[in-house]
């Protein structure tokens, strides 16, 4: 868990405090203008409200721009970052034509299939020539190409499971899921820091929801054990099913998920997993194949896989991998598959394709090389950001980094300074993260060389300097005790 | 008043009358007394004598005499019928009597007889002493004659309210009012006659429940009780059996605890009573028992309060005399104390809860131990085994499914942009240039400039100031409805609607009201009934959700009813165009230009990319305003990749193309009307969809009676025409999470690309499948 200091905390109370008070010093003035005007709503409730439409205007306009920044190329290592403007006090931001080359440290590029492929793309534009741009059809009508049926074999295969299919988009896939496999009467035990996505389908599928603290597997077993023993609420009839989903890289911590513990006290409890890999697909594991490869479990005890293609692969969509029964039922009535246009053809081509590069079946080794490559970067640059100081969340070979902020003037100070440097990061706020932990996220990909590395480090080390959030001391001693804790590391390192 | 009073009143009557009776001289003063000339003939001393000295002597002769006066003669009677006797009656017998004209309250004051007679009354039947009023004697009348003349008198209660009012009119004071109404029904209740009608009246008084009153009416205790008396003594033997156990037991109630002295006479008339009935005992073995009942609960009421009295004074007696602070220390205060005390007592003992014994470990692993969970599946039937055809081609019109080339009319390609060569070379150039995926949301680095091109560019075809891109079309609407629609929102939507938007719905906690099937009757009774019904909901943001074609059944809506109904009743309009961007209107602007209705009375537009143009993806468009707020808050926005920019750069190309070739949509118009005449005599089919709707939907025209009978003979059909005849048709599938009410049917997608022989020959082969495969079901 994170520990925030108590200085820190203080203070990110206070600017959060002076942010709001000064918001709502000039609603009151905004309040009291629109009074004399007459109101233009002619009977219409206001279309937006509250405090989400206040955090908008107030919070969220003035550091806008490190947001949301539109690029001009493929998301690959480097990239062109649009510069905009603002005329009227960051409330609305122009483009304008001039690029800046910028470091990427904030794609979820993480095996560099962003860019085009030697391998990949001549084999997307040919599936695009063949199939074009889309079926224009569900899956179930007329938008089951012989590319369709391909990718869930290879997909089936690739994440050691019976069966999978695939959607258009990895959102969907959670969301349109979930209500599917559980319903009333059901329980899904949720790790406290799961995606929206999966909050969504849980939402829809009218299961009751419980929470576990994050990736806590003995919070785990303790909310099992009262919920089991106690029952649906009211009725206190047995629950008929328990779904435990939790993620395989949390991609706002960095964290992997503690899985095997976590398998355990499922199988115990006889409660069904559901685990989202969407950050890990790809990205962890000896070849590829995500945190069940990466901390030894077999993929028979997860009954329910899913993942998404936009990080690792390079594409978009997402997929469900579990028994052939189940990947039947949700075919026959899943509404994603019933009633969404099927995935691009060129987009499944590219899954297909990187898959094979990462399985080394396009007849080179660059698949391996690039896995092995994504976790020296991960863990020289985490070891790296570690030792100058700043407060680093996550695991080692985890490709995702977050560097803690907390204070929200920090947020775009971090973001802006290290933009000036050609370095684009991703700054993450609330509603995202608690209000308290802003931070920044950097994700490493195996399509970083060295000197990219050496570079952004530099960079951020200064900027971190200059914003102040190296909140730990940079002390050698630190860079020592973290090898003996990973002993494991050392020894991957040297295979 | 008659004008010969006014001498009567300045002379002194005796002076008068000894004139005249020197004078002797007959002086007729009344104009209609003829028959008193005849009878000053007959009788001549005493005969001639005037009629104002006739009355004058009458009236110095006893009332008691009166009567028999008015005997002798019938000029003598007609004196006593007329007013002036009575009047001068009044003058000598009360000389005190008012002479006012004016007599407030409700009783009548009436002539001079009636007031004689009541002015009699009160002087010797009410005998008031100091004075003679009048009212009395009035009221008395007016009491006696409703109770004697009437055969069903009024209430009590009304008769007594009415004496009171006539006292307080004539401005007695409320005491004096009770009092001496009370006097008067005692008077009047002694002097009524004993007559059946009497024993009835008293009965009926007796039988009265108590008729509430208000305040300032209540009777005393002596006239209730002079009633029951009246009955007990004098009217005893009018009483048949029932009756008078009915009585008794009223009487009880009413005179709690009774008085000793009314218990003697009580007492007295039971045991005369249960005399009478010994002889009946055999028949009435009751009526013995209940009087010694009587008896002896009178004799239990007596020691309750004699021992009551003991307690409060022995509670009294210690104290009697203590005084803490001017107050008075006596026995309730005791008790009151102690009361206090005894709840301060109660009020600070805990409440009683069971004692909490959570599960033990073991028993909670013995829970868990037999805790038995579902599979996470049910189990696979056949129907769900069912494959969809794989296609080795490009979807377009002519496709290739099994290595034989079919007409396809399951995907909605409407303008037949699919392998299209622009967006070829549109895709191929915008993959080269930024790979395939974003790799990235929209807020980090997922913002690809073509991304913003793209919005700009929909909204500019559209005409509305922005748009926002969602990365699939099914998630566009259940983004884009939680983000406007929150709890207590009032959400109206057609039964209709597909399950992106069901999704959408369900996600925003909004209270949902469905209307019928693009029914505009059923909308605006629904509208009506909640701005009617809810005075709040002005106060809520308030949504009408349609979707322009509907997927579920090819319906139109009709946005002109539906702009004019938001208008009236203040709802905004979520309006899902999916299948109708790039089809309806001349230039494929979708139903706003259809209807002629301006994009901007719209408040909220989403789509979906994946029909008409050909690509993936969804948007949303509306005010500057709408499409902001989407970008931070709009989950299917904010927390999903981007759309991959090469399917963002195919919908620039397919605008493009569509604005370039206007001839798309009229020629994807002339295909819809070709497949509609076609198919419009399918044996067994019907065409449920609007002639202009590019989802062509058959339905059963006979349901098997069940969606899944429904669907497995469509099914069938759909099979045969792409095995026998090679034309891909489809059914619409139901998730069963769906919950459309509509009939499932065949969607046939037209496209501009068909050619007129496609069409013609999907009509023949599906009229030939239908007619094999429908034959048995039509038959019976």
């Amino acid at each position: 868990m994170i520990t925030i200091p108590y200085l820190t905390a203080l203070s990110t109370y206070f600017s959060y405090g002076l942010l709001f008070a000064f918001g709502q010093f000039r609603d009151f003035f905004r309040k009291i203008f629109d009074w004399w005007q007459a109101s233009n709503l002619q009977g219409y409730a206001p279309i937006c409200l509250g405090l989400e439409d206040f955090y908008i205007r107030r919070l969220y306009l003035r550091i806008q721009d490190c947001f949301g920044r539109p690029i001009a190329s493929a998301p690959d290592a480097w990239f062109d970052v649009v510069e905009r403007y603002s005329n009227d006090n960051n409330k609305t931001l122009k483009r304008t034509e001039k690029i800046s080359r910028c470091l990427n440290l904030g794609s979820y590029n993480y095996l560099g299939f962003a860019a085009a492929d030697e391998y990949c793309t001549p084999r997307v534009i040919d599936s695009l020539n063949r199939f074009s741009a889309s079926t224009c059809s569900t899956r179930v009508d007329g938008g089951t190409t012989t590319l369709h049926k391909e990718l869930e074999d290879c997909v089936a295969n690739f994440v050691g499971k019976p069966a999978a299919v695939v959607f258009g988009m990895g959102y969907v896939t959670n969301s349109a899921i979930l209500p599917v496999i559980i319903g009333k009467g059901g329980l899904i035990i949720s790790d406290s820091l799961n995606h929206n996505s999966i909050v969504n389908g849980a939402r829809g599928s009218g299961a009751t929801i419980r929470v576990f603290q994050h990736n806590t597997p003995s919070h785990l077993e303790k909310v099992l054990r009262e919920q089991i023993a106690e029952g649906q609420p009211r009725t206190h009839r047995p629950w008929k099913k328990i779904i435990v989903v939790v993620e395989g890289i949390y991609s706002m911590e960095g964290e992997l998920c503690k899985l095997p513990e976590i398998v355990t006290v499922c199988k115990k409890y006889k409660a069904y997993v559901y685990l989202d890999e969407a950050h890990s697909i790809g990205a962890v594991g000896k070849t590829g194949r995500g945190v069940c490869e990466l901390l030894g479990v077999d993929t028979a005890d997860v009954d329910i896989m899913m993942g998404t293609f936009t990080k690792s692969f390079g594409s978009c969509g997402g997929y469900i991998a579990g028994s052939k029964e189940l990947i039947q039922y949700l075919k026959y009535t899943c509404p994603a598959h019933l009633y969404a246009t099927s995935i691009s053809p060129p987009a499944a081509q590219q899954i297909i394709s990187s898959i094979k590069v990462i399985l080394g079946e396009d007849g080179s080794s660059r698949g391996a090389q690039k896995l092995a490559r994504i976790r020296e970067n991960s863990n020289f640059f985490r070891s790296e950001l570690q030792k100058m100081g700043f407060e680093v969340l996550g695991d080692n070979d985890s490709p995702v980094m977050p560097i803690m902020l907390y204070n929200p003037a920090k947020i775009p100070a971090f973001s802006r300074e290290c933009l000036k440097q050609n370095i684009a990061v991703v700054t993450v706020a609330f509603p995202a993260t608690p209000l308290l932990l802003a931070r920044a996220r950097i994700c490493i990909s195996a399509s970083h060389t060295k000197e990219d590395l050496l570079k952004a480090l530099e960079v951020i080390s200064q900027v971190g300097d200059l914003v102040g959030i190296k909140y730990f001391p940079a002390e050698p001693k630190k860079q020592l005790q973290h090898q003996e804790q990973q002993p494991g590391k050392d020894t991957i390192k040297l295979e | 008043m008659s004008p010969t009073l006014s001498p009567l009143q300045s002379f002194n009557p005796c002076n008068y009358l000894a004139e005249d009776l020197k004078k002797n001289k007959p002086r007729i003063v009344m104009s209609n007394n003829r028959d008193d000339d005849t009878l000053t003939r007959v009788d001549n001393s005493f005969g001639r004598l005037p009629d104002h000295l006739l009355i004058e002597i009458f009236i110095r002769v006893p009332v008691l005499e009166w009567a028999q006066i008015a005997c002798v003669k019938k000029h003598w009677a007609s004196l006593f019928l007329g007013e002036s006797l009575w009047h001068a009656a009044i003058m000598r017998t009360f000389p005190s009597a008012s002479q006012a004209k004016r007599w407030p309250g409700p009783i009548p004051r009436g002539l001079s007889k009636r007031r004689f007679a009541a002015l009699y009354v009160s002087k010797h039947i009410v005998a008031l002493d100091d004075e003679i009023d009048e009212i009395v004697g009035h009221t008395y009348l007016f009491l006696k004659e409703q109770l004697e003349l009437s055969t069903l008198p009024p209430p009590s209660g009304i008769l007594h309210g009415t004496i009171i009012d006539q006292f307080i009119s004539c401005g007695k004071s409320r005491d004096v009012a009770h009092e001496l109404a009370s006097q008067i029904w005692l008077a009047v209740l002694d002097n009524l006659e004993e007559n059946w009608h009497t024993f009835l009246v008293l009965k009926r008084l007796a039988l009265e429940e108590d008729v509430f009153l208000p305040f300032p009416y209540s009777r005393s205790i002596k006239v209730q009780w002079r009633v029951f008396e009246k009955l007990f003594i004098d009217f005893r033997d009018c009483f048949s059996h029932a009756d008078y156990y009915d009585i008794l037991g009223i009487a009880k109630n009413k005179f709690q605890p009774i008085p000793s002295a009314c218990q003697i006479i009580l007492l007295d008339v039971t045991t005369s009573l249960i005399t009478i009935d010994v002889q009946e005992i055999c028949t009435f073995p009751v009526s013995a028992s209940v009087a010694l009942r009587v008896a002896m609960e009178s004799a239990a009421l007596n020691f309750v309060n004699a021992t009551l009295n003991w307690v409060t004074l022995a509670l009294d007696a210690p104290a009697a005399r203590a005084v803490v602070f001017g107050v008075h220390i006596s026995g309730h205060l005791f008790v009151e104390v102690l009361l206090l005390v005894v709840i301060l007592f109660l009020l600070s003992q805990k409440s009683y809860k069971p004692p909490k014994r959570p599960l033990t470990k073991k028993e909670i692993d013995e829970l868990c131990d037999e805790w038995v969970p579902e599979s996470l599946i049910p189990p696979i039937t056949e129907e769900m085994q069912s494959e969809p055809p794989v296609l080795e081609s490009a979807a377009g019109p002519h496709a290739i499914v099994n290595g034989k080339e079919v007409v396809n009319f399951a995907s909605a390609n409407y303008l037949g942009l699919i392998g299209h060569e622009k967006l070829l070379d549109s895709c191929t150039s915008a993959l080269e240039k930024y790979g395939v995926g974003s790799c990235g949301p929209r807020q980090f680095y997922g913002t690809i400039d073509v991304h913003l091109d793209c919005e700009a560019r929909i909204a500019n075809f559209l005409g509305t100031t922005d748009s926002i891109l969602y990365s699939y079309g099914l998630s566009t609407m259940f983004s884009a409805i939680p983000c406007f629609c929150k709890k207590g929102d009032i959400i109206v939507v057609d039964e209709g609607v597909h399950w992106g938007i069901q999704n959408g719905l369900y996600l925003s906690r909004s209270t949902i009201v469905y209307f019928k099937h693009n029914d505009m009757e059923s909308l605006e009774k629904t509208l009506e009934k909640i701005t009617a019904k809810n005075q709040r909901a002005k106060k809520l943001r308030r949504y009408i959700v349609v979707e322009a074609v509907y997927q579920n059944s090819g319906q139109i809506a009709p946005l002109d009813k539906i702009i004019k109904l938001k208008e009236k009743y203040r709802f905004r309009v979520l309006l899902d165009e999916s299948n109708s961007i790039g089809v309806l209107g001349h230039t494929g602007r979708g139903l706003t230009e259809y209807c002629r209705v301006p994009i901007e009375k719209i408040d909220i537009v989403t789509a979906s990319l994946g029909h008409a143009l050909a690509t993936e993806g969804g948007f949303c468009t509306g005010s500057a305003r709408v499409v902001d707020h989407q970008r931070l808050s709009s989950s299917g926005y904010v927390f999903s990749a981007s759309l991959p920019p090469y399917l963002a750069s195919a919908a620039i190309t397919a605008i493009d193309v569509l604005e370039q070739n206007p001839d798309l949509t009229s020629k994807l118009k002339e295909n819809i009307a070709i497949l509609w005449k076609g198919l419009s005599d399918v044996q067994g089919l019907s065409v449920a969809s609007n002639p202009e709707s590019p989802i062509v939907f058959l339905q059963l025209k006979k349901s098997t009676g069940s969606t899944k009978g429904d669907l497995q003979l469509l099914e069938d059909l759909a099979n045969r025409a792409l095995e026998e005849e090679s034309v891909f048709v489809v059914v619409s599938k139901r998730s069963t999470l769906d919950k459309c009410p509509l009939p499932v049917g065949i969607r046939m997608f037209v496209s501009a690309a068909h050619s007129e022989s496609d069409l013609l020959k999907a009509c023949l082969s599906l009229k030939k499948v239908a007619a094999v495969v429908l034959k048995d079901h039509i038959r019976p």
